[in-house]
């Protein structure tokens, strides 16, 4: 009756999930610094992000047969599978962004560089911010809720550099449908963060019905 | 000896119905099997009436005075208004039932004591209410006390799951006491069986009862767990286990399932949500009103036919 074998490997997938979503964003961010150096390892490096995306799914999955088998309280599995469903989809994300960059080729300008670095190296921050967030709330540290702070905080700061970028973009003598081009990059990869954000906020959701 | 098997059938009917108030959420919640709620049950029953279960018999016997016939009217009559009003899905308790019989039959062959009537009456006000300020006193105690510390999802289910056992074996040991006087008390109290006989005999028809029959009724309050959450449900099963044992020391025999939905009314205060909506509420004044009326009339009807026939009860 009180065995959580079932529950404890659950929390073991998650953990597993969580490391390959970061594999995931990882391998993106990789290709696209590739491809803004002009380096042709990016197109391995988008096939790559497929193949990661496929086994954070499998993972994604075996979550679910473990929750259909009996894992936790039937009233929190819906929960759980929520909250693993919401970090699926920044891995998701990050692969429709590899894909939009391999597929339609936007042209960056050098004054985009910049930007561009500087979103990625937030967006590494955000996930780990999230990633230490699970991890808290999954072996119920107190300190839990000051790490979702910490993902709220890189979310933020992303979107400011999104706007500034956004901003770059427009001013500059570009033709429209480039501009418009850029712009959809950028909001692209701005997405993922703000995925990241949701999936916190589902947690910390969930961590409220936990308590009374 | 046979006049016995109207206390059983009322302590089936009681088992049936009654152990939903105590391991329903749980069992449907999945904290406890199903089997493992109605073994402990059955056990706990048992326990609470042995040590217990003569403390309420005491407030039947100050109603009015019976002959082993009579005892077997009232038991009857109170266990077939339970099925009458269970079928027209009117909730009935037990506790009125019994002693609406016993004000019937007393007003007949003697007079009743109104005074004893009167607290009893007060006491099923105000096991509701009771319940419901326990079960809002525990909400906050709860609140306050042990979810200050974080915990995982594993350690919450693990606690939930021990504090469901506590609390229904304790409500399981609570029903022995407070209802038992329902099923056999009455022939206690003409002397036809022991404290122990009765005890025995009553725990084992509730335990009986709940094996065979609640799984139900289980079912149909499984829908409260929705309403409060699992946290929610081991503290309402908690609120109505000590409202239903601090009656046990007043002696009056009151209805669980009015205790368990008071004590889910608390809760639901505490969070600021309508818990009970009117139609429930109806339905208890109902219960209330129905179910001694009922069981008394039948038992008028029982012992007018015992004075025409004489000899259907020998």
């Amino acid at each position: 009756m009180f065995t959580d074998k079932k529950a404890r490997e659950v929390e073991n997938l998650l953990s597993a999930h969580i490391v390959k979503i970061g594999e995931v964003i990882t391998e993106a961010h990789k290709m696209i610094l590739d491809y803004m150096t002009a380096d042709k390892v990016f197109k391995q490096e988008s096939y790559q992000v497929h193949a990661l995306e496929q086994e954070a799914d499998s993972i994604r999955n075996q979550i679910g047969e473990q929750l259909y088998d009996g894992a936790f309280l039937p009233v929190y599995r819906m929960d759980y599978f929520d909250i693993v469903d919401r970090l699926d989809r920044i891995a998701n994300h990050a692969e429709l962004f590899s894909d939009f960059i391999y597929l339609t080729r936007p042209m960056i300008p050098s004054y985009l560089v910049d930007q561009m670095k500087e979103m990625l190296s937030l967006n590494t921050q955000a996930y780990q911010a999230l990633a230490a967030f699970v991890e808290s709330f999954l072996g119920g540290q107190e300190d839990f809720l000051a790490k979702k702070v910490a993902v709220h905080q890189f979310e933020s700061d992303i979107d400011r550099v999104q706007f500034r970028g956004t901003r770059i973009i427009f001013k500059s003598d570009l033709r429209k449908i480039d501009k418009f081009h850029l712009k959809g990059v950028i909001d692209k990869f701005a997405r993922i963060s703000d995925l990241m954000e949701d999936a916190a906020d589902r947690i910390l959701v969930f961590a409220a019905k936990l308590r009374m | 000896m046979w006049r016995v098997i109207s206390g059983v059938f009322m302590g089936w009917s009681l088992g049936a119905n009654d152990a939903a108030n105590i391991f329903g959420t749980g069992v449907t919640s999945r904290l406890i099997r199903f089997r493992t709620a109605m073994g402990l049950l059955s056990v706990f029953v048992l326990i609470g009436a042995v040590t217990e279960g003569s403390k309420c018999m005491h407030s039947l016997r100050n109603l009015g005075d019976l002959g082993i016939n009579q005892a077997f009217i009232c038991t009857l009559s109170a266990a077939l208004a339970m099925t009458i009003l269970t079928v027209l899905r009117i909730p009935a308790s037990t506790s009125q039932a019994i002693v609406g019989a016993i004000i019937g039959v007393t007003l007949l062959v003697s007079s009743p004591n109104w005074k004893q009537f009167g607290t009893m009456v007060a006491c099923w006000v105000m096991t509701p209410i009771g319940a419901a300020v326990i079960g809002y006193l525990l909400y906050r105690l709860f609140d306050a006390v042990l979810y200050l510390r974080v915990l995982n999802t594993r350690q919450v289910e693990r606690f939930l799951k021990i504090t469901m056992i506590v609390a229904g074996c304790y409500g399981s040991y609570a029903l022995g006491a407070n209802n038992l006087a329902n099923t056999t008390g009455v022939y206690v109290n003409t002397g036809m069986l022991s404290v122990t006989q009765g005890a025995v005999i009553g725990a084992l028809a509730i335990g009986l009862g709940a094996i065979t029959y609640s799984h139900r009724v289980i079912e149909t309050v499984g829908n409260r767990i929705t309403l409060i959450g699992p946290q929610g449900a081991v503290i309402a099963t908690l609120a109505h286990s000590i409202t239903v044992h601090i009656y046990t020391q007043i002696g009056v025999p009151v209805s669980s399932s009015q205790a368990i939905v008071g004590a889910v009314a608390g809760i639901g205060f505490v969070r600021g949500m309508r818990a009970v909506n009117r139609t429930v509420l109806g339905q208890i004044f109902l219960g209330w009103l129905m179910t001694p009326v009922l069981a008394g009339l039948l038992a008028c009807g029982g012992i007018i036919l015992m004075q025409v026939y004489p000899s259907w009860v020998h």
